[in-house]
């Protein structure tokens, strides 16, 4: 279960702090899927980057499962979220220099060993139907193949969370309802639980809980 | 590692960049240590060429059997293959036809052992025939058939610094042939000295040498080469007990400067000196021997007297001994008359045995005992053996120097009764002072018969020209003598007694009257024993009176130089290795950030800040390592470069040409691994930046934000640098600090100030000023105002240009004058024109007419009409200025009277001088610890000694017992460079052979110096004297000075211009990475020209700031030695190469605009 609770987050500016989030408080289920909406700069990112473990909130607090990620050390909070969490960016965020299936397999390289990674990455590669890609490298796929590479690097570990940041922000409509089906069927499959932030009303319609985030603040919708 | 792989060859443009940059950096860093290694290996070459098979090097004050050598072998077989014996000297060469001279030539008296010795092929030279190096050949223009004229002086056994030395003998002159030129190959160079300058040298039969120079059968110098034995190359781990041992083994009495002789007519043996003297060690050694056979010796002294007088009589030119007269009669009584001619016994010699029943006098008359006439008891009686005295009265002069006996022949010549007041009037000579005339008053006690010590020839020494006299009158003494004084009588003496002393003193008070630093003994009588059992205890007693030197482990030794040219290569291309390693740096910095993103995704995914580094650096260390290979081979062509520069135009500063290129796989693999190591630092370095930014960031590829504490640390810590600067130029102007460090602490503060500031000015939040406007200067700005895009590689920038100028800036301001330098007392010359060096010493005062008349400078030449000559001692040694390469291990002494020098030259260092009172008086010191209070030039012992003033210097002058110097202060570029100088005092004691004056510093009126000098070299000729310019000779230092800072300042440029080019790529970088932005300012109306105003300014003020930043903080730096060297600095040379900087910078960032503008507007906008 992932549980935010009262997060505020200020960033320091010549004309002073500027509050992006305003004591945000959210509880998912484990396995339970949401999406946030919200106009740009309403601070629905930061809440991602917060839940992630990415960016440490000016108050308030995380925790996952019983593990507050702000707790722990450098270290720990990098294997937290190598085991526990993982990312798709809107910009896909591949490593031009790596193969489809060595870009999934980053998050492997660090962390606890893995010996089955490979066949995993193999399954998942299977899933988003990029198999047969899986020794291509970014810059010869479309924006579609590369954002299905980027779930599958992002559940390779099997994290209990998934966060997703404008997942289709770069997408046609036609591939981002292909990368929101693969998304929704991987997450259901894995029992992961979800969080997803979009401007797009077609993805947000696939999410039964829906949440709105205005200045700094989340609201139900 | 599929992942580094893959990284390596995606990122393979920015990677070779990289690449590259550390190979410069390996190719420098390596290539400097190479160049250590080389100049290294080819001074150890030239030394060991110079050498040939030469271990250890023995010689002496004067001569020594020419076959000592060869029992030396036999004495220690295990220890010496072979030895080779020669006479070496110092001369001066002249062609016979053209006149052309040469001084300070090594002169070799040589026979085939020499050529053996060594090893190559014999060079056969006849009677009259020499070989010449070929730098002797150039030097005189000599070619084969050429006749050359030799002056050298040779060894002499007499002391030149008493009575008898023959200070006027010029040497011999040899007229030779030259019969073939030497290559160094064929020992054409041989040397004992280490140098790396050309050799002059002669080698000549030593059979001619020997006869020339009236040493027949010896030698001064033998060369042994030694069995091969592990640590061969270690002076401490050299045999030498084992070569001394040889050494007092093989030598017979001569070679200790002794022998024994018999004396006629008596049960007496006498060993003698035979320089007239035997020193103190010595006579203690032959006392312990002489006791140890049961021979209780009797020291005599024997020495001239210009006349004995008792009143108006007079007895011209006689010898008195100074001796106590009843131990000499206790020793034994007479066993009969000599035979003429039977009197002389040497070591050895066959007339010694057996032959002990000799008679006396010409009559052969027996004496069966001696008689003896003695004062009476009572005061005021007299009594004559004979007959009563019929004379004038004696004298009512007091005696005041004791009693004194006459023999017989004398006293009656005198008409002496006991107790008359007996005078003596002798000369005196004193290096100081010339010859002196002295009288000494006697009380008469007795008179002695002619016969044993009364009638004894044999206690005067052999004194060439006087004892082998056959009259009186053809006496060809070293001192004035009125012949016309001389009567029948004196002549009929001189024909039955010869130099039988007329007069004797005791011992004590002779001593005192002529004893000498070489002795006050000539010879030692003992009661009659076997020759053989004497001879064996005295050179069982002895200790080595030589000079063996380890020369070829020394000179391996001195051979490390005193210069590491590694190092100093190292400083030189500092900045050629920095830029190098910035330019690594900045690309692949550049590289991790452009791949920002991958960091940010890395860290998402769980990669710790660590790991992250070691992907990079796993990266890194590949390119490093690619570098590092380029770079092996770059480094063998960049030492190669140095090496030839170093032949070529930088030959000031090494003095040869012999320098090659040594690849030394430790140099090189010491520079690669450090400069790979330095390159993995700032590779890692370029990872740190990245590591500290947040995730979230890296992923949004946003630039990085400074933070305002940021700004407000660099803004105190900039004031905090300009306050700094301030107190230390406060403190300098006051004189609480010096004012070198002072200044120059001011300008680096004021350098770090600058950049901080610059830093703080960059990471303002203000919006800059003035960017909104349609003019060009609005343009400007807005061009300027992207220097703060990127803060960090704006200052990275600025301080590679600022420190860059500074120090090239700074180096200028070390530049010394190559000339136009004064003759002021207080300066480098000393207030000296002229600087004069002898092959043999002077000992006559130029300060004195008589001394002008002896050395054949007559008074009346007008040239020389005001000359003041200041004279100093030298003891030859080794090289001690920057004009050297190698390590002065022996190094050359002077003495100097610090009386005369009391307000010559400047002191860097003036140690612990009373307020008030000349440095140089820290020379008459008696230093607590035994040490010897020393002088030195402040480059010699910064550069060469690499000593401070209170640091010590030992060595071992004679080889065997060290000797430690003091360094009490310290002159300042003066043209003292190539020595040490010590009081003439502490010379004496430590150097009794090394005698009278080789140095003068002369003083002349200026417009004199050239004719002064003409004239000293011609009218000195015989005693090889060389004059030099002191203001040519510190210009000379300064030439190397001046050289080595050219090359710094060489390097230094090209550093820059390297760092240059990596700035001007991070420019073009800085436009090529905003190809959106150009793209954007096109659309909206920006023309090209427009762009280009940008451009400019933004690299202007990078460039420009830089320059102007490090030139401002240079010259607060530099300001008190400009000021006080009055010099003007070289604006053209130095702004030339600022210009260039300047002028790269804007070119490289205008190139890259012309890329960035190619690309059309729309793409440019949608780029990433």
């Amino acid at each position: 279960m992932l549980t935010l609770s009262a997060i505020t987050k200020e960033y320091p500016t010549a004309a002073g702090a500027l509050r992006v989030l305003d004591g945000v408080s959210l509880i998912l289920s484990s396995g339970e899927a949401a999406v946030i909406t919200g106009p740009s700069g309403s601070g629905k990112s930061t809440l991602l980057y917060i839940a992630g473990g990415l960016e440490a909130p000016t108050a308030g607090t995380v925790d996952l499962d019983g593990t507050n990620p702000y707790a722990l050390s450098a270290d720990a909070l990098a294997r937290f979220r190598n085991r526990e969490v993982g990312f798709v960016f809107q910009d896909h965020c591949l490593l031009p220099q790596l193969t489809v299936i060595e870009n999934t397999l980053v998050p492997t390289l660090v962390g606890e060993a893995d010996p089955d990674a490979r066949d995993r990455a193999r399954v998942l590669l299977t899933a988003v139907g990029l198999e047969p890609r899986a020794h291509h490298r970014p810059a010869e796929l479309s924006g579609g193949e590369k954002q299905r590479v980027a779930i599958a690097r992002a559940l390779v570990r099997s994290p209990r969370l998934l966060l997703c940041d404008e997942p289709t922000g770069n997408l046609d409509s036609q591939t981002a309802e292909t990368v929101a089906d693969v998304l929704l069927r991987l997450q259901v499959q894995q029992h992961t639980t979800l969080l997803v932030v979009t401007h797009s009303t077609a993805l947000a319609a696939r999410f039964e809980r829906r949440l709105a985030m205005a200045r700094g603040r989340l609201e139900d919708v | 590692m599929w992942m580094t792989r893959a990284s390596l060859w995606h990122y393979r443009a920015i990677h070779v960049l990289v690449a590259l940059g550390v190979a410069v950096a390996v190719a420098v860093l390596a290539g400097a240590l190479l160049v250590g290694a080389s100049v290294r290996a080819s001074l150890r070459d030239l030394a060991l060429q110079r050498l040939g098979a030469t271990d250890v090097a023995v010689s002496t004050a004067t001569t020594f059997s020419a076959r000592l050598g060869a029992a030396m072998v036999v004495a220690a077989p295990d220890t010496i293959r072979q030895t080779a014996s020669l006479v070496a000297t110092v001369g001066t060469a002249s062609h016979a036809d053209s006149g052309r001279a040469a001084s300070q030539v090594q002169v070799y008296g040589v026979d085939d052992t020499f050529w053996a010795f060594h090893g190559v092929q014999a060079v056969p030279l006849s009677a009259r025939e020499a070989a010449i190096s070929e730098r002797l050949a150039g030097e005189l223009g000599a070619a084969d058939g050429d006749a050359i004229v030799l002056r050298v002086s040779g060894p002499s056994e007499i002391p030149l610094g008493t009575l008898q030395g023959r200070r006027d003998d010029g040497g011999a002159r040899l007229r030779v042939t030259v019969s073939r030129t030497l290559g160094s190959g064929r020992m054409g160079e041989f040397s004992l000295v280490p140098g790396q300058g050309p050799v002059n040298a002669v080698f000549v039969p030593l059979a001619l040498l020997q006869r020339e120079l009236r040493m027949p059968a010896r030698v001064n110098t033998t060369l042994l080469q030694l069995m091969p034995r592990d640590g061969a190359d270690d002076p401490a781990r050299v045999p030498m007990d084992a070569v001394t041992r040889a050494w007092l083994a093989s030598a017979s009495l001569p070679d200790h400067g002794l022998r024994v002789r018999r004396v006629p007519g008596d049960r007496v043996m006498a060993i003698e000196g035979l320089g007239g003297y035997i020193s103190p060690d010595v006579v203690e050694r032959v006392q312990q021997a002489l006791a140890r056979v049961n021979r209780p010796g009797v020291p005599a002294l024997t020495y001239v007297a210009n006349a004995i007088r008792i009143g108006d009589r007079v007895t011209p030119y006689s010898t008195v001994t100074a001796v106590d007269v009843d131990g000499y009669n206790r020793l034994s009584v007479p066993t009969g008359p000599p035979a003429p001619g039977t009197d002389t016994m040497s070591d050895g010699d066959p007339l010694v045995r057996g032959a002990l029943e000799v008679r006396v006098g010409r009559g052969g008359t027996r004496v069966g005992r001696v008689q003896v006439t003695e004062a009476p008891a009572q005061p005021g009686a007299s009594a004559r053996r004979g007959r009563e005295p019929q004379r004038a009265p004696s004298s009512a002069e007091a005696p005041r120097d004791g009693s004194i006996w006459l023999n017989e022949w004398a006293a009656d010549d005198l008409d002496a009764r006991i107790g008359d007041t007996v005078h003596l009037d002798y000369f005196v000579w004193t290096d100081e002072g010339g010859l002196e005339t002295r009288s000494a008053s006697f009380a008469l006690q007795g008179i002695l018969p002619m016969m044993r010590i009364g009638g004894d020839r044999t206690l005067t020494p052999d004194y060439p020209g006087i004892t082998d006299a056959p009259d009186l009158t053809a006496w060809d003494p070293p001192f004035p003598v009125d012949l016309s004084t001389v009567r029948p009588k004196d002549e009929a003496y001189w024909d039955q007694w010869r130099a039988a002393p007329k007069a004797f003193v005791p011992l004590e008070v002779g001593q005192r009257l002529w004893g000498s630093r070489f002795g006050n003994v000539s010879s030692i009588r003992f009661a009659l024993r076997d020759v053989d059992a004497v001879t064996a205890a005295v050179r069982a007693g002895m200790s080595s009176q030589v000079v063996a030197r380890p020369v070829r482990a020394e000179a391996l030794a001195a051979a490390e130089g005193t210069t590491d040219f590694g190092e100093y290569f190292l400083y030189f291309s500092f900045f050629l290795v920095v830029s190098a390693l910035l330019i690594a740096y900045l690309f692949f910095a550049l590289g991790v950030e452009q791949r920002a993103r991958e960091v940010g995704l890395l860290a998402a995914v769980g990669y710790t800040p660590r790991q992250v580094r070691g992907l990079f650096l796993r990266e890194g260390a590949v390119v490093a390592a690619a570098g590092g290979a380029i770079g092996v081979a770059g480094a063998m062509g960049y030492a190669a470069a140095i090496m030839y520069g170093l032949r070529t135009w930088w030959v000031d500063a090494v003095g040869t040409t012999t320098l090659a290129l040594h690849v030394e796989p430790m140099a090189l693999a010491s520079g690669v691994v450090g400069a790979a190591a330095a390159a993995l630092g700032a590779l890692w370095m370029g990872t740190r930046a990245l590591s500290r930014r947040s995730p979230r960031s890296l992923l949004l590829g946003a630039a990085p934000e400074p933070s305002p504490r940021s700004a407000r640390t660099s803004l105190g810590g900039g004031l905090a640098s300009l306050l700094v600067a301030a107190g230390l130029l406060a403190a300098a102007t006051r004189g609480i600090l010096g004012t070198t460090p002072g200044f120059f602490g001011a300008g680096g503060a004021v350098l770090v100030g600058g950049l901080l500031l610059a830093r703080a000015f960059l990471m303002r939040r203000s919006p800059a000023r003035g960017a909104a406007g349609r003019s060009l200067t609005h343009v400007w700005t807005l061009g300027q105002s992207h220097t703060r895009w990127r803060p960090a590689r704006t200052v990275l920038t600025l301080s590679l240009i600022a420190f860059a100028t500074f120090v090239l800036v700074s180096v200028v301001a070390f530049r010394r004058e190559a000339s136009g330098m004064s003759l002021d007392r207080a300066g480098g010359t000393g207030g000296f024109a002229l600087m004069a060096e002898s092959a043999v010493p002077l000992m006559h005062d130029p300060g004195t007419p008589a001394g002008r008349d002896a050395l054949g400078l007559d008074p009346s030449i007008a040239e020389l009409e005001d000359m003041v000559v200041t004279r100093l001692r030298l003891r030859p040694g080794d090289e001690a200025s920057c004009l050297t390469l190698y390590q002065p291990r022996n190094p050359r002494i002077v003495g100097v009277d610090p009386a005369r020098m009391a307000g010559r030259f400047s002191f860097a260092d003036a140690g612990a001088t009373a307020a008030g009172a000349s440095p140089w008086t820290l020379l008459n010191q008696e230093l607590e610890d035994g040490t010897i209070p020393a002088i030195a030039d402040q480059t010699t012992l910064a550069y060469v000694f690499h000593l401070g003033v209170g640091d010590t210097f030992q060595f071992a002058p004679d080889g065997r017992s060290p000797v430690t110097f003091r360094i009490v202060a310290a002159l300042a570029d003066s043209v003292l460079q190539s020595e040490l100088v010590i009081g003439e005092q502490d010379f004496i004691r430590l150097f009794p052979r090394q005698e009278g004056y080789r140095v003068w510093l002369v003083e002349t009126p200026e417009p004199r110096g050239a004719a002064v000098a003409a004239m000293l070299e011609d009218r000195l000729a015989d005693s090889g004297v060389d004059v030099v310019d002191t203001r040519e000779r510190l210009a000379a230092y300064h030439r190397v000075e001046n050289t080595y800072l050219a090359t710094f300042q060489a390097l230094g440029a090209l550093g820059l211009l390297l760092g240059t080019l990596g700035v001007g790529a991070v420019l073009a970088r800085n436009v090529l990475e905003r190809q959106r932005e150009w793209g954007l300012l096109r659309a909206v109306g920006f023309q090209a020209s427009h762009l280009s105003v940008m451009v400019v300014a933004e690299s202007a003020a990078l460039v420009v700031g830089g320059v102007l930043l490090g030139a401002v903080a240079a010259a607060l730096a530099i300001a008190p030695a400009i000021v006080e060297r009055g010099q003007a600095l070289p604006l053209t040379e130095l702004g030339g190469v600022l210009a260039a900087v300047v002028v790269a910078g804007l070119l490289s960032s205008l190139l890259a605009l012309g890329v960035a503008t190619r690309v059309p507007v729309v793409s440019a906008i949608k780029s990433e």
